[in-house]
């Protein structure tokens, strides 16, 4: 009985290794690891993105699909062997990766195309770039508003009218717009990251407005269903939705600011293949990347080079006027308090 | 045996007896004319009987004769197409199985697992609404009758199956019912308790003096128990008479076989009130066929009533042939032969015979005329 | 002797497998479910092992947690219920049907378990929601003159619940009941029983195990629910599947949402343990009352 299960637990053993080694095998020559987006990114990336550049420096570009979470937790479990050189992260979770020290800064002088990014797409402590510009505002039903005899909104005070009782669907703080929302009704009734009160104060009048909190982000079945005309949203969500749906919906950059969300490249700290991966990242910063990213997966680009024609700029964060609208969170004082924040917001709006 | 025909008239169904009128009879449980249909097969056809107070009929049959089915009728699970069921005069048949005031016992015995033996005699006393003292008081009786009064807390799946069964013949008595159906009682018990059960099930049986129809597919069991037989084939009845009359004068090709052991022999009716089986002879034989129009007919002999002799003996009243030996199996209490006569087989048993032939031995067979009978041919395909 | 041991080697072998497939797949993975957490959590540093019970002490004095915690038990207790009483009569229904009509029952009941949940929820708007159909025919009759909000409260969720779960109930009545002999309601009948006297004194009683598989089974599945309660009842009216996953996922601090995972898990055990013994000492209390009135002779049994 003893032996039998000292082998179980050497069998347990060896199962959990094998199980931690069999994602990847170590990096082969001539490769670099590219974790990034799933489904149709990925399709866009590995069939019309990415060959060039392989064939170019003839590398081979693996690719690991997942999301920004995902990542973060691979990485923490590879911190003393990194198989990944280079990921995509949403700029919240880069930050997390960041702050745990699993990222590397680079430069200008390694990744050359960076002195054409716009400033608020530059990393913090040069950690990770940008890849495109995409702003958080406010998205209305016209038709809906309209019907209604009701004003549209502009501004995120807004959004605790009682013209849009019943009317607004938000995700939660777990979700960005919902974490956004909240912060800009801080900076909107004089406070910031660090002092929320405020906008919690105001959140509990826009609670009153409020359908839903959903836990995801996808608001599109309810302005399908005519159940929500006004929700908090990504200008390139709502351009992706109105353009595989039809509805007409219209995308505000509220008076007080329209918080500026990044899907980040970064540089894996102490990755298998740091030159390439400074190669891969200089290639999609560069003009032609950048155009392709804004024409294809609706963003702004973050190359000041780029020059779009109007028609494919319509409803991007583009040009100056865009820009400078746009608001920059601090992501190291969002993480460090998102937990209390969570706690106080399950229990003072979502009830 | 006929001890229940010696002591009340015997009744005969009026499909096989057209002679006797229903109305002079003075029945306790009377049925009609059942017929029924599964779909588009007859499983009854026209099937008739009366039993008497206190008297125990026997429906007897192979599997699909349509025994089951009429049980099911009595019991008022199957509504028939045709045809009624009255007790004591009063019809029954429109009325639903709780409404009767019929006793039971299953094949299966179907007592209740989740209740206790007390709780499952009492069950049919509950649903009458009896007192709760009286409850106790009848349901302890019925279980002193089966001698299991000490099982009343067991469940029933603690119990043997011979317990299970008198359980079962409590429950279904205790109600005091106005009739008993006993649906194979017997088939669940291993051979040597079926022996046990079966004296102890007719003691009870006669002890309560209750009207009782019940269903097996075993002749020996039907012997033992029932006052009459009726012996069923394909949804009818073809002969009701006591044990004994069924034995000795079977009405049919099908009863001579089906209950207990036959030579059966193709024969002609010859002018002279004889009967010529071909390779054998002319033989006499006793003719109790209702009409005697067809001359293709079949002869019946019981093989105990052959007997193996050495000389044929005189006498009008014997039939003789010769034959030869072909087996002979030495069986403890008889002895089987084989006997080839002209071509044709003849199985003759003989009791505590210490006569043994030789294989091949010239023999000759003997019987009475009076035991072998004509049976019509019409069921040769039987 | 020696065969004996033999014999019994061998057997041990035949249990290695079931052993290491049972350890590796649930009790390692709730060891270390239990493990983590005791850990600590830290933005910088990540799960930390430094195993104290400050996580559930965390949990113990939160009286918004026991809310969630209540709001779980509570609806799952009613979605047993509901499944119960909507389960036992199609299980009744499933068993007397055959062929394409069986199969056509299980198609539908099944529904639920193949469509994916988004889609599905999507269905409940279309249904519920406030240009739902429901709302519709409601206004259409002239029955209300303002659409009414059916979705996003606890009625849905136990609505959305009992459409997933009544099969698990259905499938495991019906597994009961088709032991259930029918030659003992005959019997039943035969001794003076009503068809419905008989369904409540052989058939109910009978088919009982089964009813407490089911509702075993919906109870627990219930507790555990994520996906349903979430997108029918809205993260408002919260189940603690979604605090946990909220702790876990949202915030990285795997240890807290570890010790909610734990205590759904306590609770869930709890409760079925208590059920458990509950009916035990009833049946217990039963058997000694009849063994009582046994010892008092028939003559007290009457008047027990």
């Amino acid at each position: 009985m003893k032996r039998m299960k000292g082998n179980t637990i050497a069998l347990m053993v060896a199962s959990a290794l094998a199980a931690s080694v069999a994602p990847g095998t170590a990096s082969a020559a001539g490769e670099v690891v590219f974790g990034c987006w799933g489904g149709a990114s990925q399709a866009r990336f590995q069939e019309r993105m990415l060959p060039p550049f392989e064939k170019e420096h003839n590398v081979t570009v693996r690719y690991v699909p997942g999301v920004s979470t995902y990542f973060t937790s691979q990485m923490q479990a590879q911190r003393n062997a990194p198989e990944l050189d280079v990921v995509c992260q949403d700029d919240g979770p880069q930050s997390v990766a960041r702050e745990l020290g699993l990222l590397a800064p680079m430069d200008e002088t390694l990744v050359p195309n960076l002195s054409n990014v716009v400033a608020a797409a530059r990393g913090a402590e040069n950690v990770g770039v940008g890849y495109g510009l995409i702003a958080m505002g406010i998205v209305y039903d016209p038709e809906a508003l309209e019907k209604a005899g009701v004003e549209p909104p502009k501004s995120w005070n807004d959004l605790a009218d009682p013209r849009f009782k019943g009317r607004i669907v938000m995700s939660s703080i777990d979700a960005t717009p919902g974490l956004f929302t909240l912060i800009m009704l801080s900076k909107a009734n004089g406070g910031d990251e660090n002092n929320v009160d405020p906008g919690f104060e105001k959140m509990k009048e826009v609670s009153a407005n409020v359908i839903e909190f959903t836990k995801g982000a996808d608001f599109s079945q309810y302005f399908q269903q005519g159940e929500a005309w006004v929700t908090v949203w990504t200008n390139s969500e709502m351009a992706r939705f109105v353009a595989s749906s039809g509805l007409k919906l219209n995308f505000v950059y509220p008076e007080e600011g329209a918080p500026i969300v990044m899907p980040m490249l970064s540089l894996v700290n102490n990755g298998p293949n740091r030159d390439m991966a400074l190669k891969l990242i200089d290639y999609l910063m560069s003009d032609e990347m950048q155009s392709f990213f804004a024409r294809e997966s609706r963003i702004g680009p973050v190359n000041q080079n780029v020059v779009l024609p109007a028609d494919i700029a319509e409803g991007l964060t583009y040009g100056e006027e865009a820009v400078s609208k746009l608001d920059k969170p601090d992501w190291s004082v969002i993480n460090a308090n998102r937990p209390a924040w969570t706690e106080r917001w399950n229990r003072e709006i979502e009830r | 045996m006929s001890q229940g025909c010696l002591v009340r008239p015997c009744f005969r169904a009026s499909s096989t007896d057209p002679g006797e009128t229903k109305s002079f009879l003075m029945e306790y449980l009377n049925v009609n004319g059942l017929e029924h249909f599964y779909a588009t097969q007859r499983v009854l056809e026209n099937v008739s009987f009366s039993i008497n107070e206190g008297e125990r009929l026997c429906l007897l049959g192979p599997s699909g004769c349509g025994k089951t089915t009429t049980l099911q009728v009595l019991a008022g699970f199957v509504k028939p197409d045709r045809g009624n069921v009255e007790i004591k005069g009063q019809r029954v048949d429109g009325m639903p199985p709780e409404k009767r005031n019929i006793g039971i016992m299953f094949q299966n015995y179907a007592l209740f697992p989740h209740m206790s033996v007390f709780d499952n005699v009492a069950f049919g006393l509950r649903m009458r609404g009896v007192a709760k003292a009286e409850i106790s008081a009848r349901v302890m009786e019925a279980l002193t009758l089966v001698r299991l009064p000490h099982a009343a807390s067991k469940r029933p799946s603690q119990l043997s199956g011979g317990e299970q069964q008198r359980i079962a013949f409590a429950r279904a008595v205790v109600i005091r019912p106005s009739l008993l159906l006993l649906d194979e009682p017997f088939s669940n018990l291993d051979a040597r308790l079926r022996l046990e059960m079966r004296t102890e099930l007719l003691d009870l049986l006669r002890t309560l003096s209750v009207a009782t129809v019940m269903v097996t597919h075993d002749q020996e069991e039907a012997m033992a128990i029932a006052d009459r037989i009726a012996v069923m084939y394909r949804g009818r009845i073809e002969q009701i008479d006591t044990p004994d009359q069924i034995y000795r004068n079977p009405a049919s090709l099908f009863v001579g076989r089906f209950i207990g052991e036959s030579n059966v022999l193709p024969a002609t009716a010859l002018p002279d009130g004889r009967f010529q089986v071909d390779g054998v002879g002319a033989i006499t034989a006793r003719d109790t066929r209702p009409s005697r129009n067809a001359t293709a007919v079949q002869l019946m002999i019981r093989p105990e009533h052959i007997e193996l002799v050495d000389a044929a003996p005189g006498g009008e009243e014997w039939n003789s042939v010769e034959g030869v030996v072909e087996r002979q199996l030495f069986l403890g209490h008889r002895t089987e032969w084989i006997v080839s006569v002209g071509g044709l087989k003849l199985t003759v048993w003989q009791s505590n015979a210490h006569v043994r032939r030789q294989v091949g031995e010239k023999v000759t067979l003997r019987w009475r005329s009076a035991d072998s009978i004509i049976v019509g041919a019409e069921h040769a395909n039987a | 002797m020696h065969k004996n041991a033999l014999t019994t080697r061998g057997w041990l072998l035949l249990l290695v497998l079931p052993v290491i497939a049972l350890g590796l797949l649930y009790v390692l993975p709730v060891f270390n479910l239990v493990r983590i957490s005791f850990a600590q959590y830290d933005p910088k540093l990540g799960v930390i092992p430094d195993y104290q019970i400050s996580n559930y002490v965390a949990l113990f004095v939160d009286v918004f947690y026991f809310e969630v915690l209540w709001r779980t038990i509570r609806v799952s207790l009613l979605v047993t219920l509901f499944c119960a009483v909507l389960g036992y009569p199609i299980a009744v229904y499933l068993i007397r049907s055959s062929g394409w009509r069986q199969t056509g029952i299980f198609i539908v009941l099944l529904m639920p378990l193949v469509t994916s949940v988004t889609v599905m929820s999507y269905g409940w708007l279309i249904l519920l929601g406030r240009n739902g159909v429901i709302n519709t025919i409601a206004s259409g009759l002239g029955l209300i003159d303002v659409p009414r909000q059916f979705m996003y409260n606890e009625t849905a969720i136990v609505v959305g619940l009992v459409h997933v779960l009544v099969v698990f109930m259905v499938i495991s009545i019906a597994a009961s009941l088709q032991s259930v002999d029918q030659t003992w309601v005959r019997a039943a009948r035969s001794l003076g029983a009503t068809p419905g006297v008989a369904f409540r004194a052989i058939t109910l009683p009978l088919s009982l195990p089964g009813l407490r598989t089911g509702a075993l089974l919906v109870f627990v599945l219930s507790m555990s629910a994520y996906a349903t309660p979430t997108l029918l009842g809205g993260t408002r009216f919260k189940f603690l599947s979604y605090l946990v996953y909220q702790q876990a996922i949202s915030l990285y601090n795997w240890p807290r949402g570890a010790a909610m995972a734990v205590m759904l898990l306590i609770a869930t055990t709890a409760l079925l343990a208590l059920v458990s013994i509950y009916s035990q000492i009833r049946t217990i209390r039963a058997n000694r009352r009849l063994r009582e009135a046994q010892a008092d002779g028939p003559a007290q049994v009457g008047a027990v």
